[in-house]
């Protein structure tokens, strides 16, 4: 369970959290609302043993957040918005790599993060959609998009980006086209964009299969 | 057929796959009394237009430049429906076009003018696609800049 005791966090002259206190019993799901400047993320931050309280106590099944900071992390699971991560890495590594700060060891990572991916749907999600694309004729995976989980840009080859965006919309694909901004950078690699396709939790593999039927329309279309 | 292969049929009939893929008069003039790039920044697409005009009569035109299918087959069309008219019949052809993808009006054309609006038919395809009119019109408005700037080589931005 989680108690907070008359927890209090000063910044300055301010006080983000003035004598808070409340408890979450054993498997009661709780929602923590407010609006900004609230103190929502000082209070889950404390909770979360990353940051030191001016006044009053928090627990964590017991652990008190400022002396058994490592038996509190032990003990949690804190999922930001962005805090923490970091999108150079691919799920794999990013798992492996948060596994490796709770201590575990080098070969129970891999069935951690394997068992993990299959929890939430994303087992070779990336790769199945890199793959997918690769294989049809004529298109151009751009190379080290592979190393970013969720968007992967792509070319077919003859074919302006624009009228990549147009055909996909119509088999109900929604995709990005063009420059993205960086005109300059095309110009300097010689193409006149790219296509970038994004994938989230959302999707699965008919999406991926989907895209693919686009794509293989699109070529039809204009290839040949 | 599904329902996106219909519309996009539509967009990219035969003539206008056939001008994307093989643009005419796709070069640039040796001489030329006109010219003007169009530039669309939003979507990259560059294009310049040449114009060798002789009294009123347009005696050549060409194009270079980089664009989607939509564009490049624009650009084609339009030279191929330029060469040879005056200037006033020009300008009120690109009026008959312009109001044609856009939806807008331009009264009645000109008995002389219906060969080429037939000719540019194909290309009204785009009014079904918003974002992509500016692709089929960028070609016609550097035309237009061509016209005002002789060979000071304005460049008209759209987006």
């Amino acid at each position: 369970m989680i108690a907070v005791k008359d927890l209090t966090k000063v910044y300055g002259k301010r006080a983000a959290l003035d004598h808070v206190s409340f408890e979450v019993p054993e498997r009661e799901i709780f929602g923590f609302v407010g609006p900004n400047g609230a103190g929502k993320t000082t209070t889950l931050r404390i909770l979360a043993a990353l940051l030191e309280p001016t006044e009053g106590k928090a627990y964590i099944d017991g652990a008190d957040v400022t002396k058994e900071r490592e038996k509190v992390h032990t003990r949690i699971g804190y999922m930001p918005d962005f805090f923490g991560v970091y999108d150079q890495l691919t799920a794999a590594e990013y798992l492996d790599f948060y596994a490796a700060c709770y201590r575990q060891p080098k070969a129970r990572r891999k069935k951690i993060a394997d068992d993990l991916l299959e929890l939430v749907g994303l087992t070779d999600r990336k790769d199945q959609a890199v793959d997918t694309l690769s294989r049809i004729p004529d298109v151009q995976v751009v190379p080290g998009g592979q190393h970013r989980l969720s968007v992967i840009s792509f070319n077919v080859d003859g074919v302006h980006p624009h009228d990549v965006g147009t055909v996909l919309d119509q088999h109900g694909v929604a995709v990005r086209v063009g420059h993205h901004c960086a005109q300059p950078l095309m110009d300097k690699l010689g193409v006149a964009g790219t296509v970038r396709a994004s994938l989230g939790l959302y999707n699965d593999k008919a999406d991926i299969d989907r895209l693919a039927a686009a794509v293989k329309a699109c070529r039809e279309m204009f290839v040949r | 057929m599904s329902d996106a292969g219909m519309d996009l049929r539509e967009l990219y009939q035969d003539i206008i796959l056939d001008h994307g893929r093989h643009p005419r008069n796709f070069h640039a003039l040796e001489h030329p009394t006109h010219l003007a790039r169009g530039h669309n920044p939003l979507c990259g697409d560059r294009v310049t237009v040449y114009l060798a005009i002789e009294g009123d009569r347009i005696a050549d035109v060409s194009f270079e430049g980089r664009g989607c299918a939509i564009s490049t087959a624009a650009a084609s069309l339009m030279t191929e429906v330029l060469k040879g008219k005056t200037v006033e019949e020009a300008r009120a052809l690109f009026a008959q076009f312009h109001a044609r993808v856009t939806g807008g009006e331009a009264g009645e054309p000109s008995e002389a003018l219906q060969d080429d609006i037939e000719r540019l038919e194909p290309l009204t395809g785009v009014k079904a696609f918003p974002v992509r009119v500016k692709c089929a019109t960028l070609p016609w408005h550097a035309f237009e800049a061509a016209l005002k700037s002789g060979l000071a080589g304005q460049t008209v931005k759209t987006e």
